[in-house]
């Protein structure tokens, strides 16, 4: 039992120090701003966001906790909207950092109750396969999500895509919108699918 | 279906094309890339439609208030693979889990089954149904899930917990023609001597009392006292406002026990025994004898929940209604209003033997609140309320007080024969 709450505790050991590299990255950089008042106010800011992420946490308010980390990411991008130069690299790192806490914190917050129970050998032996493949699956789309924009980023600097003029930005965002269009309106598309001409028509017992 | 999680990190690119577009700086078109890749990533393997079936096994389907049962969950995946499938049993919250639990995260693999074993302990009486089982397909990502509810339904009866009432002195003082443990203070079959007569034809040989015989020269037979069955009838008293204390722990539950307790010591003396309850229904159930109606007894207490307001004129109206008119009345009420006093009066008038069994709702409170002077002041002065109340139901019934943390049996074997005054 001891063993299974060290691995409990441990799953949440990734999420904090992910949120922990956050706020101190976004510390960091709001303390380069050379505008005392705005480095005050986005400090502020920060500290809301660490105050709603530590209630949130307490007394498991999601709205507190999503909130908080968007008071906390947010200065990092105002600051180099306006104050800082920003290194694009830098930013798809940030966010990225973001993603991975979000989702370690989600994987921690399916996993560890699992751990904390008088569970036998072989049940442990299933649920640490599961952890094993969402973990590999988080680790691998973080990965991607800081790669592949940075990969375009140097496509796009090499000049093989060129994206210095007007028509071709216009077009490339018009692209982006379009994906993500499309992969907002995938799942209602794929359940329509599902309803017209499925076998849970023809068995509604089969579903909710 | 899709999760709050998705539909942020569509927000969050569409926030970032936007700032790139406003301030025309391609750095802020890479970051929106980020949020895309993974819902790309999601999309590439998406959750599979749960084909999940779900077999539920019980080792007991009756059960006593704080006795334990294993469940026995079997889940058999009859789609593609699930890489994240979570299980939750769905439990009624009376019923406590001890050991192993209803919920998991796990891979099953096509074709496979996994047993999902726990231990249950219910805390209250009842008819419990558990399950369906809820079944989620869930995305590595959180970007999505797929979720169901399989399986059928299975319901436990958990029986309350029986006070032992072994040399308690409870019984009817009236007698009917059948054959009982109750002295009749007739003569007819029993073992307890009545007197002495003139031995007539047919007189067993084993009643000839020899030594009267040689003292008077002639045959002389025993007479015995009649041993006779009587009526008891139970009054369980489970209105809103007897339900003192927890859910678990109340002057209703404890009645519960106390009713079941008598039914069976009253019924073990060949007595019959009839039952009706004030709850939000007002129901009965018609005397009878033996084990059978021990159980149906057992039944109608199982579903007792507090709740109603019938007064004692109806129970009053369906006891001279249903029930033999010599019965003795057994009121198990926790005394909580005044209106038991005049309604013990008009059946003490009406010519019922009438005991009050009464689980003190003062001594159940008086463990949920933390000592201190305010709360021995207050229970001095409900205890005083009380006693007054009791004391002038002494006049016409008798009356145990029972302090539900003792066994009821111990107040039942001080309890006196006792004559209603004339």
């Amino acid at each position: 039992m001891g063993a299974s709450r060290m691995k409990a505790a441990g799953l949440w050991v990734p999420a904090f120090v992910s949120l922990g590299l956050l706020i101190g990255w976004s510390v960091a950089e709001i303390a380069q701003i050379p505008d005392g008042r705005a480095e005050q106010a986005f400090a502020i800011l920060v500290a809301l966001g660490i105050l709603n992420l530590v209630l949130g946490w307490r007394f498991r308010v999601n709205l507190m906790r999503r909130s908080g980390l968007l008071l906390v990411a947010l200065p990092y991008f105002a600051a180099h909207a306006h104050w800082l130069p920003l290194d694009a690299a830098a930013a798809v790192g940030f966010l990225v950092v973001a993603l991975a806490h979000v989702e370690l914190r989600i994987l921690a917050e399916r996993f560890a109750p699992l751990y904390l129970r008088d569970l036998g050998p072989e049940d442990l032996a299933r649920i640490r396969a599961s952890l094993m493949r969402a973990s590999l699956r988080v680790g691998a789309a973080t990965a991607m999500a800081f790669l592949l924009p940075i990969f375009a980023g140097d496509l796009a600097l090499a000049g093989t895509v060129p994206v210095t003029t007007i028509p071709t930005a216009l077009l490339l965002a018009a692209g982006l919108v379009a994906v993500i269009v499309l992969l907002a309106l995938l799942p209602v598309w794929q359940r329509r699918r599902q309803l017209v001409g499925s076998s849970w028509a023809e068995d509604p017992r089969g579903k909710l | 279906m899709r999760t709050p999680l998705a539909s942020a990190l569509v927000g969050a690119s569409l926030a970032f094309l936007l700032a790139g577009l406003a301030t025309r700086r391609w750095e802020y078109l890479l970051p929106a890339l980020s949020p895309l890749v993974l819902l790309a990533f999601g999309a590439l393997f998406p959750p599979p439609d749960p084909a999940v079936t779900t077999v539920r096994s019980v080792s007991r389907e009756r059960v006593q208030v704080g006795g334990e049962f294993e469940v026995r969950l079997a889940v058999t995946n009859e789609g593609s693979g699930a890489d994240l499938l979570e299980v939750l049993d769905v439990l009624p919250p009376e019923l406590e889990i001890v050991k192993g639990s209803n919920h998991t995260i796990m891979s099953l693999t096509a074709g496979t089954t996994y047993e999902l074993a726990y231990t249950l302990r219910p805390a209250l009486k009842g008819d419990f149904s558990m399950g369906p089982t809820r079944v989620r397909i869930l995305d590595s990502l959180a970007l999505g899930s797929e979720d169901t509810a399989v399986g059928a339904s299975t319901n436990v009866v958990v029986a309350p917990t029986m006070e032992s009432l072994a040399r308690a002195k409870l019984g009817p003082r009236r007698t009917r023609p059948w054959f009982g443990h109750v002295a009749s203070r007739q003569i007819g079959a029993g073992s307890d001597f009545w007197g002495v007569r003139e031995y007539l034809p047919g007189d067993e040989v084993r009643k000839i009392n020899w030594k009267a015989s040689a003292r008077f020269d002639r045959l002389c037979s025993n007479e015995y006292e009649g041993e006779r069955s009587g009526d008891v009838v139970i009054i369980l008293d489970a209105r809103r406002e007897s339900a003192v204390g927890t859910p678990t722990v109340n002057a209703v539950e404890y009645g519960v026990r106390a009713a079941l307790g008598v039914a069976e010591h009253v019924l073990a003396a060949k007595n019959r025994v009839g039952l009706i309850v004030q709850r939000n229904v007002l129901d009965w159930v018609p005397p009878a004898f033996g084990r059978k109606q021990l159980y149906r007894i057992l039944d109608h207490l199982v579903h007792v929940r507090a709740g109603g307001e019938w007064p004692f004129s109806y129970v009053a109206w369906v006891l001279s209604r249903y029930f033999p008119r010599d019965a003795m009345v057994v009121l198990i009420s926790p005394l909580t209003d005044r209106t038991v006093l005049s309604a013990v009066m008009n059946l003490a008038a009406l010519g019922y033997d009438v005991t009050i069994l009464s689980p003190s709702p003062l001594e159940i409170e008086k463990g949920m609140i933390p000592p201190g002077p305010a709360r021995d002041a207050a229970y001095r002065l409900l205890r005083v309320e009380r006693e007054n109340l009791v004391s002038q139901l002494r006049r016409v019934a008798q009356v145990v007080d029972w302090d539900p943390s003792t066994p009821l049996a111990l107040p039942l074997r001080r309890l006196k024969s006792w004559a209603p005054p004339a």
